[in-house]
């Protein structure tokens, strides 16, 4: 498979919506204001039921529930809140296309339970921005979207030769398209203009040792991945547990007596975190 | 309890050792053939037993079961590296969660 | 405290005795050789399987022929062989090993760094450790005759070259091994991941899901319960006719990669309470998937589960293009273990029951089998399935009764008559499951396999040059109200090669009352066509007597009802000879059914009644005896 005819196809992908855009804006402009986002998601209904489901959801540990945009926004901040709406939109984007050999609800499902778990152990191990390990977290697999999208009949066969052990599901993507998941969804978070941090997570989550200073949130990521493809919390395709990189382990600065709490709270938030994004 | 006493379904009450100091076999583990096995083959003559639990419980898996779930769980970590002690924790949590929940 | 010297250096008292003769003494001439060429190559090892290379070769230049076993440590701490010396002694050194383990001589070597043993009359083995200062990995195993305390040294330093390989490897992914797969019967085809699997899916086939099923419910527990659930893609045979079997292959492919990546996560096994090693995930059928779980803590959510799969599947596929969504229909039964006897066959057939219901109930469905269906009164859907089992496996089978010119004896036809045996032996009555197949629409394609094979009844005997005689087919009213039935038969025996005229077609008059306008279009077709129709069960239907004359009937068959009591009543004999005149008014000849004994045979004859069937004249037999009986020699 050429690699550069399948960079050249993301756009075939569903771009995102106005609206993520627009509230990108109103966050990044000096004077803007969460007044003006709270407005534009009230703008769109289906939206601002999401978010504030999503806002209320064990992720932002509200004390109370909120029942009111402006409020929930004040209450997370301006980071959490540009996540939540590009988590929410993505989610709604690309909830209902066929993927192919992994439904989109496994797909999310890992993803989501990724972040939970970053995000977990960014709060735990004190090194990484928790919520920039959260949607890193979301994100690392998102290069699978194209892959499955565009090239179903490699991925099955490459998903296969997976399920028979032949290795990785990384090294299969490279073997079967000539580009791995890693280094598209790299590409396609250019594509959306998102930050450095989330685009090296994505590309190096699977080899934190090849980033020259692989970042606390990269090293999250790749053990939060590590650790929900062990849990099998939904999946973007990955049957086995993949390596462990030393580096990250210590980088990420949690001590492995921490594991057990890790896991129980991850597989506890991820389960309502689903529910939360995937009500209608 | 002496090792030629232990019948598989006991429950390891203390972590048991190799001889360089590493543990071989966490406390809480419910002991299969395949453990049994593990420890007379690494020289353990003696272990501590959870001695009050109820194994008339029909509910209980045979241990060959045990030992099926345990050897699906070394699949899944096949193609990680098992020898890193953070990938032995995890394996280990899984294999406890997948036997609390059978 | 005693000062102990390092292993390496020590001579095991109890092992060297019966040992230190011959060459052993000093070391080896080659051995520094092979030690420095081990050092020289170790740098360049990028995996253990390289590691174990370089004391392989090492050994070989040394014993040229010893066996070898690597074991190494497995995360539940058991060690495991992961390669052996020659492959084919494999179980050998499987058993030498338990043996070692059972003797002690693992613990000593895991201690000590080393132990020797004895394997048999003339062959040594030693052990030695493979370990770095901080962590033990494994044992290499050595088997050879030439075997003598002094070699330890030697193989002992290649050992701890391998260690300190492994050291520098750390954490290399590949510096572990998975463990050889036990060669002899000790494999567990639960977990094997070479088990046959489906060439197009990977999924295990339906034998092994049947074991599988077989297995879960020998363990399955009051409180712990085997389940199934079998889908099916409703329509999926115009997949492959309106896009491609290309397609339908992908869509297959992705359904089952996708569903068993739902079934194994998290959620899912939560859901019912199983471990993923509870799961077997198979392709039943050529569109049928089945789901067989063990030890489900909660058999009242598999509804759930079911929902849960479909919400899987709900985004459709794509294809070429564009979206095509399919529908599943979901069949659930489970076993609790109380149940005194369930095999998977049985609770197969009941999913299967649950799989139609589902069906039955519309598209993308599921349901769960319930046990009062199976009650007196509504034995339908136990029925029903079993006619589609015994279609599937082609376990129905023809009798035929003969037919006699009353006057002469002479064989006239048989009437054929569809007979369906159980598994364990019982037969099942027509009258009980031909009312479940019409109403089930089943009886189409039951009549079609009837025809097919009277048809190549028919054949057979033609070509033994028996006497051609008809046969009298039963057509229900199901049938009777398809607008193509007369096409559908001609084409059927067109394509068996045999002429119209050879198949009487009985039709009761019930049948034809229900539809008439459409039964008798249907019946003039057919006579069109060149079948003879006989009117079957006459004078137990409805329809007046005048309306026969507008059938476009062959014949009548006078029912038993009237022939049974022929010899006692005379009332009986009044209504048959009504009957029997009328007929011959109509200018239609009349069998008579049912005939029991001789005095109803002679009535009838002396009656006019032309041809005549029933146990005095002779029973419905298969079709070799009626070969015998009636065809062969012109016997009666």
């Amino acid at each position: 498979m050429d690699a550069d005819r399948l960079i050249e196809r993301l756009g075939e992908l569903p771009s995102l919506p106005a609206v993520y855009h627009r509230v990108r804006e109103a966050i990044e402009t000096p004077d803007g204001s969460l007044e003006t986002v709270a407005g534009l998601i009230e703008s769109d209904p289906s939206m601002s039921t999401r978010v504030l489901r999503v806002a209320n959801s064990p992720l932002y540990g509200l004390a109370t529930e909120v029942d009111d945009i402006r409020r929930a926004l004040t209450l997370i901040g301006t980071t959490a809140t540009h996540h939540l709406v590009l988590s929410t939109t993505l989610l709604t984007v690309f909830r209902d296309l066929p993927l192919g050999a992994v439904s989109m609800r496994s797909f999310w499902e890992h993803g989501l339970a990724c972040g939970v778990a970053a995000r977990l152990i960014a709060r735990q191990g004190g090194q990484a921005n928790p919520e920039h390990a959260y949607l890193a977290g979301l994100l690392h697999d998102i290069g699978r979207l194209p892959l499955y999208i565009l090239e179903p009949l490699d991925m099955s066969s490459a998903l296969q030769a997976h399920r028979e052990r032949q290795g990785h599901l990384h090294d299969l993507e490279q073997q079967y398209l000539g580009i791995d998941h890693t280094e598209l969804g790299a590409i396609l978070l250019a594509h959306w203009q998102l930050p450095e941090v989330f685009r090296s997570a994505v590309s190096d989550h699977h080899a934190p040792w090849r980033a020259s200073r692989s970042s606390p949130e990269t090293a999250v990521v790749h053990v939060a991945d590590l650790i929900v493809n062990s849990l099998r919390l939904g999946t973007s395709g990955t049957r086995w547990v993949p390596v462990l990189d030393d580096g990250a382990w210590h980088l990420t600065g949690l001590d492995i007596e921490r594991l057990p709490t890790i896991l129980e709270a991850t597989i506890t938030a991820t389960r309502d975190v689903i529910s939360a994004f995937m009500e209608a | 309890m002496r090792l030629a006493e232990i019948q598989p379904g006991m429950r390891l009450a203390k972590d048991v050792h190799d001889p360089h100091g590493q543990i071989l076999i966490r406390a809480g583990v419910v002991l299969g053939e395949r453990q049994i096995r593990a420890l007379r083959s690494w020289g353990v003559v003696e272990v501590g037993i959870v001695q009050d639990e109820d194994t008339a419980d029909p509910a209980v898996r045979d241990p060959k079961a045990i030992d099926e779930i345990r050897r699906s769980i070394d699949i899944q970590f096949s193609l990680s590296n098992r020898e890193h002690p953070m990938i032995q924790a995890l394996h280990a949590l899984c294999l406890n969660r997948a036997l609390d929940r059978s | 405290m005693k000062q102990i010297p390092h292993p390496r250096f020590l001579c095991p008292a109890e092992s060297v005795n019966d040992l230190s003769s011959g060459s052993a003494s000093g070391i080896h001439p080659l051995a520094l050789d092979v030690l420095r060429e081990a050092m020289a190559r170790l740098p360049a090892c990028r995996s253990f399987a390289e590691l174990l290379a370089v004391i392989e070769r090492g050994t070989r230049l040394l014993l040229p022929t010893a066996q070898m076993a690597f074991l190494l440590r497995q995360p539940d701490a058991c060690l495991e062989i992961v390669h052996c010396v020659p492959s084919a002694a494999q179980d050998r050194l499987r058993a030498l090993v338990d043996e070692l383990i059972e003797r002690d001589r693992f613990g000593q070597a895991l201690k000590q760094g080393f132990a020797w043993a004895s394997a048999g009359p003339d062959r040594t083995c030693l052990l030695s450790r493979i370990s770095t200062t901080s962590r033990i990995h494994g044992l290499v195993l050595w088997v050879d005759p030439a075997l003598a305390p002094p070699w330890h040294q030697t193989l002992g330093a290649l050992t701890d070259l391998v260690g300190l390989g492994l050291e520098r490897l750390n954490e290399d992914a590949e510096a572990v091994m998975v463990p050889l797969p036990p060669s002899g019967a000790r494999s567990r085809p639960a977990l094997d991941v070479a088990i046959p699997a489906d060439r197009l899916t990977g999924l295990a086939h339906r034998a092994h899901f049947m074991r599988f099923l077989q297995q879960a419910i020998l363990d399955s527990v009051p409180h712990l319960s085997a389940a199934a659930l079998l889908l099916d893609i409703d329509g999926f045979h115009r997949v492959n006719r309106e896009l491609s079997y290309e397609s339908g292959d992908q869509i297959l492919c992705e359904l089952a990669l996708r569903l068993d990546g739902a079934l194994r996560s998290e959620s899912t096994c939560d859901r019912v309470g199983v471990v993923e090693h509870d799961i077997c995930f198979a392709r039943t059928g050529a569109d049928e998937f089945g789901v067989a779980l063990a030890r489900v803590h909660h058999p009242q959510r598999l509804g759930e589960l079911a929902a849960h799969l479909h919400s899987h599947i709900a985004e459709g596929f794509l294809q070429q293009g564009s979206r095509l969504h399919l529908s599943v229909s979901i069949g659930i039964a489970a076993a609790s273990g109380l149940a005194e006897s369930t095999s998977a066959q049985d609770l197969m057939r009941n999913a299967d029951t649950a799989l139609k219901r589902a069906e039955q109930a519309g598209r993308n469905r599921y349901a769960l089998y319930e046990s009062s269906w199976e009650a007196p009164g509504t034995p339908h859907l136990r029925t029903e399935s079993l006619l589609q089992e015994a279609l599937r496996q082609d376990s129905f089978t023809l009798h035929f009764q003969p037919q006699f010119a009353l006057a002469t004896g002479h064989l006239t036809g048989a009437e054929v008559l569809l007979r369906l045996t159980l598994g364990d032996g019982t037969p099942l009555s027509p009258a009980s499951f031909i009312p479940v197949a019409e109403s089930t629409g089943q009886i189409i394609e039951i009549g079609e396999w009837v025809l097919r094979r009277a048809c190549r009844q028919l054949r057979v005997w033609d070509a033994l040059g028996l006497a051609r005689i008809p046969f009298a087919v039963n057509v229900s009213a199901i049938e009777l109200s398809q607008a193509d039935l007369s096409t559908r038969l001609q084409f059927i025996l067109e394509q068996e090669g045999v002429g119209m005229e050879r198949l009487h077609l009985e039709i009761t008059e019930t049948a034809i009352a229900r539809n008439e306008a459409l039964a008798i279009a249907n019946l003039k077709a057919l006579r069109a066509a060149g079948f003879e129709i006989w009117i079957d069960d006459f004078g137990t239907g409805y329809s007046s007597l005048k309306s026969i004359k507008n059938y476009p009937a062959s014949g009548l068959k006078l029912d038993r009802e009237f022939v049974k009591d022929l010899s006692e009543d005379q009332a009986a004999r009044v209504v048959a000879a009504s009957i029997l005149d009328l007929a011959r008014n109509l200018g239609y000849p009349v069998v008579a059914e049912g005939i029991e004994n001789a005095v109803q045979c002679a009535l009838l004859r002396s009656q006019g009644c032309d041809i005549g069937q029933g146990f005095h004249l002779g029973h419905p037999v298969d079709a070799l005896e009626f070969q015998r009986l009636y065809l062969s020699g012109g016997a009666n």
